[in-house]
């Protein structure tokens, strides 16, 4: 039976700092190489007028979307959810490297991973989640603002922040019936949500 | 003897070569790749616990090994600062340590100095050919003797103050010193009789505590979540979260700034304008704590204008010298005070009278003169912030007063007015009594920072046979004129190129240098380098051949990386232990560096030398070392001590980390601590001359006149002769310089400040941070860009009459029109180059900062923010600059085994 678990990382954008502890880590943790990105930092702003100006910092990585077009248009399979843990993976060994997938994930968060020609993303580190640790950039994250769990079990770290917050301090990247299961997390105080049509493209 | 001989191009090739034999195994990572013959053995992976020092914060890590070799690195939970995480430049320790171009060897000039040709030679050779030079210049003056520290890299600095007391004169310098720290540290405790309030450099305990949240935390020039992300920043944040108000007094749109309630965007070089600004609208509108101002403060104190002390009550022959004077309005005349008061006064706080036959002010009306001019009107013309913004900033911070407090960061440490902004702090926080409560930053608590330093000079502990001579403190380089200097035993960068440069009034002639890329690092770094080449010898430590090697250096030496060294940390109540976790080819820690050169200069007749490893000698600072071993015994001893038990090294690493006491212990013991009974049964008050707080900071003219606050010089009570220029008791605001206000050449003021990937000059040879941060970026905002001509992404050339650099434009609103704002830079790929000067010139913002004077008074400090430059449009990046990440690639891990370092191949 696959798992009904819907495991997500939910980001607090009022508690980053813009310190890009988590794009380091997750290069440790999994290796990736130079250039290569399965999670990375942007900023965004400062927007408003000066001074009383407002800015936020956006990490992206694989959003785990519920109907994951990445999976949808891969011809050989290689592009999977994981049965038992209901995540997005890729199998390696059947990329193809056709880029299919990259053009088809909205959030520009797939990687061609040059040496093997394949494609690589975030897996939610499931090397270290498998074995109940916490994925690399939620352990290293310096603001605390990177929480990690299934989004149906109201006892995750990750239920339990969204729980904290109004309906109206939660967002997601631009959703086209994908169903991107991170969320962020974003109050008026710290920031006017701009990233509603994030594309991943453009930096 | 070995005689490798690196030529110019060999640091690109020998990367070239390892990247390739990573790609060979087929570990296609930026990571740490294993040894091939070894990646079959099935070796446990061991989880040690250390100490990180990729800054100076040191956080506690977990650092994974496997067969001998460092392969990740996580926080360790168990910190109460760093809770577990950890930040870019921690994790970056692995491409550090096992980057293909650590200095490996100990080397030697084989060409000019500049030309970058070296010949590798053995340690035996590298010590015996320094302590000679040593010894010839000891014999001569061993004032000539210049040594220093600093620009990050796990500096030991007290090492080196250690070295020269053994040595037996001789001046030391860091770049920071006066530009970084020193002014705040030396000048808060000294007026607050409590700590300096610095979140990156000291352990402000209070923003750790999660029983209870501060009211207000106002960070004045000090950006937490960039400059000390894992311990400060994290804390900071979560009390924000906790509902934690907070105010950001930075030209800078701070990460910190952009969570703020208030943010005001001052003008640099003009902090001292905006202090004086808060300090008025607080008394104007009577928002002072009257009791703490009138009962635990130098306010009410009668002043003698003709000295600008305050007075004695011996003096006026009304009572003892250990008694201030104050107005007593029932008899209509001067009072003695005894300490802490007398409730029979009715003591005027706000008054000018006739004392002596002279006029005679109270301290506080001579702030209130001194403040006069600066409405908050006024404060906003002069600071380029709005006055609104600047009410509502001390309006929250008033509000919550008593349980506020301001951190403040090093900006104000880098212009003429460095000990003047501490000066205003230690005023703001006296006004409204933020000492010693919950949620304050200034507390005074015993064991604060017990362990960030425990390698000491000899005379720290008071008289030992180690103790600079009166005529040795005398001739350190600039400190009778900027006395603070002493603080730090140091001398002043400016006077020493002068001495280098024209033998006035003596001529140094060896330079040992450890740390850091000083042409990266000192300000005016042109100048630097041309008085510097006048030493006779050099010799430069450091982990990586930097520019400072190659323009200057005779003798390069590998010191160890953070992951190499033993040390201890102190971590709020926990004792944290570095630990060698592997050594590599062969570096040493640069403490054995030292005492291998003082065991050197003992076995050539030093009688001080000698006489520093005998432990009859040398009291609670403890003898010199003569292996790795002995030194490690030293620490595991202090830090055992702090648990009331003898440790061996074993027993330090087996019971490390562990707390020495609870929290809650060492947060509340500071509360109200001022109150609690002293050892003659008063109140205990503060740690100054008169146990209040010393808004009227009389202590920095005394320390002018006489080398410290209580008439005599820091740690060695010599009497030293008057500085030229009296030392002001009250901070009054001086316009830079250079100022965008009159240069009409140079329109524009620039700023510096820490990105959370480089400390200092560190880690611009790690691709995992070139990659993040690969080329300074200017900022400038988008009006001051359209003036200019230049777009986001556009290379600029900034330029004043000091030199010309560049750096890649991003137009930004994070600050104000006609800021500008770049952070310091060095590019190591240069240095492989047909020019390796360019290396620190391209992009090296201190091709431009300002090193001569005014300087500040007290401290000596030059200029590094807050001077004017003219901006135009450059055609592109710099030639042979790296921006591309695969560039990188030259830098990444090569396969590097245990190798025992260089305690394997010297024994002393």
């Amino acid at each position: 039976m696959p798992s009904m678990s819907r495991n997500a990382i939910v980001i607090d954008l009022n508690r980053c700092i813009g310190c890009y502890s988590c794009e380091t880590a997750c290069k440790q943790e999994n290796g990736v190489a130079l250039g290569e990105h399965w999670n990375k930092v942007y900023p965004v702003g400062p927007f408003g007028d000066f001074p009383h100006i407002q800015q936020y910092w956006l990490p992206t990585m694989c959003q785990q979307c519920e109907n994951a077009p990445c999976v949808e248009v891969c011809p050989v399979g290689a592009s999977y959810r994981d049965p038992e843990t209901n995540i997005v993976l890729i199998n390696e060994e059947a990329c193809i490297g056709c880029l299919s997938c990259l053009t088809a994930c909205p959030y520009g968060v797939r990687q061609l991973h040059a040496e093997t020609n394949t494609i690589q993303k975030c897996t939610l580190c499931n090397q270290l989640t498998a074995k109940g640790e916490l994925p690399a950039c939620v352990k290293a994250c310096c603001g605390e603002a990177r929480f990690y769990g299934d989004l149906d079990d109201p006892e995750s770290d990750a239920s339990k922040i969204l729980a904290q917050y109004d309906e109206a301090d939660i967002h997601r990247l631009a959703d086209s019936g994908n169903h991107p299961s991170t969320a962020y997390i974003l109050s008026p105080k710290y920031g006017e949500w701009q990233s509603e049509n994030w594309t991943g493209k453009t930096e | 003897m070995e005689g490798t001989r690196i030529s110019r191009r060999s640091f690109v090739k020998a990367a070239a070569a390892a990247t390739a034999a990573v790609a060979a195994s087929g570990f296609a990572s930026s990571l740490a790749p294993v040894d091939p013959a070894k990646a079959d053995e099935a070796e446990e992976e061991q989880i040690v616990c250390s100490s990180c020092r990729a800054c100076i914060s040191n956080c506690g890590v977990l650092v994974h090994v496997k067969n001998g070799r460092v392969v990740k690195i996580e926080g360790d939970e168990r910190d109460p600062m760093s809770k577990g995480r950890v930040c870019a430049k921690g994790l970056a320790a692995i491409q550090a340590l096992y980057n293909p171009n650590r200095m490996k060897y100990p080397f030697k000039r084989a060409g000019e100095r500049g030309e970058n040709k070296w010949e590798r030679i053995s340690w035996k050779e590298a010590i015996d050919t320094i302590a000679d030079n040593l010894m010839e210049i000891y014999e001569k003056d061993p004032m000539k003797l210049v040594i220093s520290t600093g620009g990050g890299g796990n500096p030991q600095f007290f090492g080196l103050h250690r070295f020269l007391q053994a040595f037996g004169g001789g001046n030391f310098f860091e770049p920071g010193c006066a530009q970084c720290y020193l002014p705040r540290m030396c000048t808060q405790p000294m007026l607050n009789g409590c700590n300096d309030t610095s979140i990156s450099d000291s352990t402000v305990g209070e923003i750790y505590y999660e029983d209870a949240t501060p009211a207000c935390l106002v960070m004045w020039g000090a950006d937490p979540s960039q400059s000390h992300v894992t311990s400060g920043g994290r804390a900071v944040n979560a009390l924000r979260m906790k509902g934690m108000k907070t105010v950001v007094v930075d030209p800078r749109f701070t990460p910190d700034a952009a969570k703020a309630d208030v943010w005001l965007p001052i003008r640099p070089g003009t902090d001292v304008a905006m202090m004086n600004g808060w300090i008025k609208y607080i008394i104007d509108n009577d928002l002072y704590d009257h009791e703490f101002v009138m009962k635990w403060t130098n306010l009410p104190y009668l002043i003698n204008e003709d000295t600008m002390l305050l007075y004695h009550a011996d003096e006026l022959g009304i009572g003892s010298h250990d008694e201030y004077v104050v107005w007593d309005k029932k008899t209509n005349a001067p009072a003695p005070l005894p300490y802490p008061w007398n409730d029979d006064l009715d003591v005027e706080l706000d008054g000018e009278f006739e004392v002596d036959g002279k006029k005679s002010r109270t301290a506080f009306r001579a702030l209130v003169e001194n403040v006069a001019e600066w409405t908050l009107e006024y404060t906003a013309e002069i600071t380029w912030c709005e006055a609104e913004d600047i009410k509502k900033a001390i309006d929250i911070y008033v509000e919550g007063s008593p349980h506020s407090g301001i951190g403040i960061g090093v900006a104000t440490d880098q212009y003429e007015q460095a000990a003047q902004a501490p000066e205003g702090v230690t005023i703001i926080e006296s006004l409204m009594g933020n000492y010693c409560h919950q949620g304050n930053t200034i507390q005074s608590r015993k064991n604060q920072s017990l362990g960030t330093y425990f390698l000491f000079p000899f005379n720290l502990f008071g008289p030992s046979p180690f103790t600079p001579t009166e005529e040795c403190v005398n001739r350190r380089l600039g400190v009778i004129e900027h006395k603070g200097l002493n603080y730090w035993m140091a001398s002043h960068i400016p006077t020493i190129m002068k001495a280098v440069a024209t033998g006035e009034p003596y001529q140094p002639e060896m330079w040992i240098d450890r740390s850091g890329n000083k042409l990266a690092m000192v300000g005016n770094s042109p100048t630097f380098l041309e008085a510097m080449k006048n030493m006779k010898f050099i010799v430069h430590m450091y982990m990586y051949p930097t520019t400072t090697s190659v323009e200057l250096a005779d003798i390069i030496l590998p010191t160890a990386e953070w992951l190499e060294t033993a040390y201890g940390a102190d971590r709020c109540n926990y004792w944290f232990i570095r630990r060698d976790v592997v050594h590599t080819y062969e570096h040493v820690d640069e403490t054995l560096i030292w005492s291998w050169f003082v065991e050197a200069l003992a076995k050539r007749g030093h009688k001080l030398a000698e006489m520093s490893f005998d432990p009859a000698n040398c009291g609670p600072a403890g003898a010199y070392w003569h292996n790795y071993d002995e030194y490690k015994a030293y620490l595991a001893a202090f830090m055992g001590n702090s648990f009331g038990e003898q440790w061996t090294w074993e027993d330090a690493c087996e019971k490390l980390p562990a707390p020495f006491t609870t929290m809650q212990d060492w947060i509340e013991s500071s509360w109200d601590s001022y109150l609690a009974p002293g050892e003659d049964g008063l109140p205990a008050g503060f740690a100054t001359t008169s146990r209040k707080a010393e808004p009227y900071g009389e202590a920095m003219t005394i320390m002018g006149r006489t080398g410290g606050p209580s008439g005599s010089s820091f740690w060695d009570g010599y009497v030293l002769p008057p500085a030229s220029v009296d030392y002001l008791p009250l901070p009054k605001y001086v316009e830079p310089a250079e100022s965008p206000l009159t240069d009409e050449a140079h329109p524009y003021v620039i700023t510096e400040g820490r990105v959370p990937m480089y400390h200092h000059g560190t880690l611009r040879n790690v691709p995992w941070m070139r990659e993040l941060y690969p080329v300074p970026r200017t900022w400038i905002n988008p009006e001051t860009a359209a003036e200019i001509g230049v777009e986001d992404g556009d290379w600029c050339y900034i330029e004043n009459d000091r030199g010309t650099i560049q750096g890649q434009v991003l137009v930004t609103k994070a600050v104000a029109p006609k800021v500008i704002y770049q952070e310091r830079f060095w590019n190591p790929e240069l240095l492989d180059s047909d020019d390796p000067s360019r290396a620190w010139k391209v992009m090296n913002i201190n091709v431009i900062t300002k090193n001569d004077a005014p300087y500040n008074p007290e401290y000596g400090t030059y200029t590094l923010r807050g001077f004017t430059v003219n901006i135009r449009k450059a055609e592109g990046a710099p030639e042979g600059v790296w921006t591309e990440p695969e560039q990188f690639a030259a830098w990444l891990p090569e396969v590097t085994d245990e190798t025992g370092g260089g305690y394997a191949v010297y024994v002393a």
